[in-house]
C-alpha cells in the first residue's frame, strides 16, 4: 500500500524533472506513494528502479505514466447539493448578465466533472447557451476523456448520485454499451473545446464566467496549491467565479483581496478588482 | 505492547457494529487529551452534515471533519470526512483525497491506518473496531510493521465480526479486546 518510500517517490520526481522538465515535486506525497504503488502493479513493473529505467529511455511511457500517475474526480455528479445549486442559481445568476459565457474546467483526468456539466447542459436545452472549455495534461489523458469509459462502480457512484441531482431521470440516457462497458456518449462531447496544458497559455479568457476547479488542489503541497490560485485568480476577470472542492479551502494562501465567498459551504468565489 | 506515554497518535476505524463503541469511547477520552485522534469510519457516502455534530454530542475532545491539508493538533478527532479517504502526511497534516475506494471503502481504514503509521512510526497506536469487510486488515499490518500499536476488538465481542478476524488472521495484534476493556483503556490514556 505504501511500499514506496519517500525516497524512491522523490527519486522518480528528480528523473522526471530532469529528462522531461515537468516538475511533480509539487504532489502531495501520501497520495504520490500510493499512485505509485498503482502504477507498478498495474504497469507490471517490479519495482521504482525499472520503472525509472522505462522513463529514463521511452518518451511513450512517460506520457502514459503522466495519464496514470494524475488523479481524477471519482464519479459524476460527486456533492449533487453542489450540481444542484449550479443549475437552479449559479448558472442562471450568470446566464442573467453574460451572453455565450464559458466554463473551464482546468487540469481534467478522468472527465467526470466535465460530463456531469456536459448532462447538465444538455437537460437544460436551449436555457444555458455557454461554451465549454477542458484542459488536459496529455493527448492520453484528452483520449481517455473522449473515449469515455468507466468502471462499473464508478457508474454505479455516478447513478447514485445522478438521482439526487435529478430523481426523475435516468442517467443511463447518457451512456452507451460498447464491447459490454459503459462509455460516455461521445456526440455530447462535440461541443467541447479541449486545449493541451502549457505553462504558457492562460486558461481564462475574457469570456470566462465559471472555473471548476474541484478537488484538484487535493493533490497539491500546499506550496503548489498557492501558486495554481494565484495564477486562476489573476487569470479570471471581475466576477468571474471559482469553485472548488468542498473540502478544499483557499484561505490562507494570502490572496484574500482577489475574491470574495459566494457560498461557503459549496467553496463557490467570485473574483474582485484588485485595489 | 509499548506504554501509552509514548504514544503520540491514535488512529480508530470502525464499520457496522462500531458506532456505539465510538460514541462511548469519545466520551471518557481524557479532555486534554495530549495526542491526536484520528477516526475512519465507513458511512454513507451521501450523508455529509449530522455525523460530526452526533459524535460531538457527549465527546470530551472536539470532534472535526478535517479540511485539505489541516495541521494536526493535539487533543481534537478528526473524523475522516464522507466519501474522502484521509490520509496522514509526514509533516503532520491531514491529506484528503477522491481516489478510488479501496476494499469498497471511501474513506478507507487500510489508507488511513497505513499513513498514519508511515508518519508516526512506533509513535502510533491503532484500534479496530467491529465491521462487515476486510478494510483494515493491511492496515493494521503496516502499523505492526512499523513498530506501532494494535489493538483489536474481540471477533466474540463484534457485532459484526469479519473486519476484525481478517485483521487478525494476517496480523498478530498487541492485544484483544472486549468493548468494556477498550473503553477502560482509552480512558486511562
Amino acid at each position: 500500500m505504501f511500499s514506496i518510500t519517500p525516497r524512491e517517490a522523490s527519486s522518480v520526481i528528480r528523473v522526471i524533472k530532469s529528462t522531461y522538465g515537468t516538475d511533480l515535486s509539487g504532489f502531495t506525497m501520501a497520495s504520490f506513494r500510493l499512485r505509485l504503488s498503482h502504477i507498478l502493479k498495474s504497469h507490471a513493473i517490479r519495482d521504482t528502479r525499472v520503472l525509472v529505467g522505462k522513463l529514463l529511455e521511452d518518451k511513450d511511457y512517460y506520457e502514459t505514466f503522466v495519464r496514470d500517475i494524475s488523479i481524477g474526480s471519482p464519479d459524476l455528479f460527486r456533492d449533487p447539493d453542489f450540481w444542484i445549486h449550479l443549475r437552479d442559481r449559479l448558472l442562471p445568476d450568470i446566464l442573467k448578465s453574460r451572453l455565450y459565457p464559458e466554463i473551464v474546467v482546468p487540469e481534467c483526468v478522468t472527465g467526470d466533472e466535465l460530463y456531469s456539466l456536459v448532462v447538465l447542459l444538455q437537460e437544460a436545452g436551449n436555457d444555458f447557451r455557454v461554451d465549454l472549455v477542458a484542459t488536459c495534461r496529455n493527448k492520453l489523458i484528452m483520449d481517455r476523456i473522449l473515449d469515455g469509459k468507466l468502471s462499473n462502480l464508478r457508474y454505479k457512484n455516478s447513478r447514485d448520485n445522478y438521482r439526487v441531482f435529478n430523481p426523475g431521470s435516468s442517467i443511463e440516457d447518457y451512456f452507451e454499451l460498447r464491447n459490454g462497458t459503459r462509455h460516455f456518449r461521445t456526440d455530447l462531447l462535440q461541443g467541447v473545446e479541449f486545449r493541451l496544458q502549457s505553462p504558457d497559455q492562460t486558461e481564462c479568457s475574457d469570456k470566462t464566467a465559471l472555473v471548476l476547479y474541484r478537488n484538484r488542489m487535493l493533490y497539491m503541497n500546499p506550496e503548489l496549491q498557492s501558486t495554481r490560485l494565484r495564477q486562476l485568480l489573476q487569470e479570471m476577470k471581475e466576477g468571474t467565479c471559482l469553485v472548488t472542492g468542498i473540502r478544499e479551502t483557499i484561505e490562507g494562501f494570502g490572496l484574500d483581496h482577489l475574491y470574495t465567498v459566494v457560498s461557503p459551504d459549496l467553496k463557490i468565489y467570485a473574483k474582485i478588482r484588485e485595489n | 505492547m509499548q506504554k501509552s506515554v509514548k504514544t503520540k497518535a491514535l488512529v480508530i476505524g470502525g464499520s457496522a457494529g462500531s458506532f456505539q463503541v465510538l460514541v462511548r469511547m469519545l466520551e471518557l477520552f481524557r479532555p486534554g487529551l495530549p495526542i491526536p485522534v484520528f477516526l475512519c469510519l465507513h458511512r454513507l457516502k451521501q450523508v455529509r452534515s449530522g455525523f460530526e455534530e452526533t459524535l460531538n454530542y457527549n465527546a470530551s475532545l472536539p470532534v472535526r471533519e478535517p479540511f485539505d491539508k489541516e495541521k494536526i493538533g493535539r487533543g481534537i478527532v478528526y473524523l475522516a470526512p464522507a466519501n474522502y479517504h484521509m490520509l496522514i502526511e509526514k509533516e503532520f497534516s491531514i491529506a484528503l483525497s477522491t481516489e478510488d475506494p479501496v476494499n469498497h471503502s471511501r474513506p478507507s481504514i487500510d489508507l488511513c491506518f497505513g499513513s498514519a503509521a508511515d508518519a508516526y512510526g512506533p509513535a502510533l497506536l491503532a484500534i479496530l473496531l467491529s465491521g462487515a469487510n476486510q478494510d483494515g486488515t493491511m492496515g493494521v499490518a503496516s502499523v505492526k510493521s512499523r513498530g506501532g500499536a494494535v489493538m483489536i476488538q474481540d471477533p466474540d465481542d463484534c457485532e459484526i465480526s469479519t473486519m476484525c478476524e481478517s485483521a487478525i488472521k494476517l496480523t498478530k495484534p498487541d492485544r484483544i479486546l472486549t468493548v468494556p476493556e477498550i473503553i477502560e483503556f482509552v480512558s486511562l490514556l
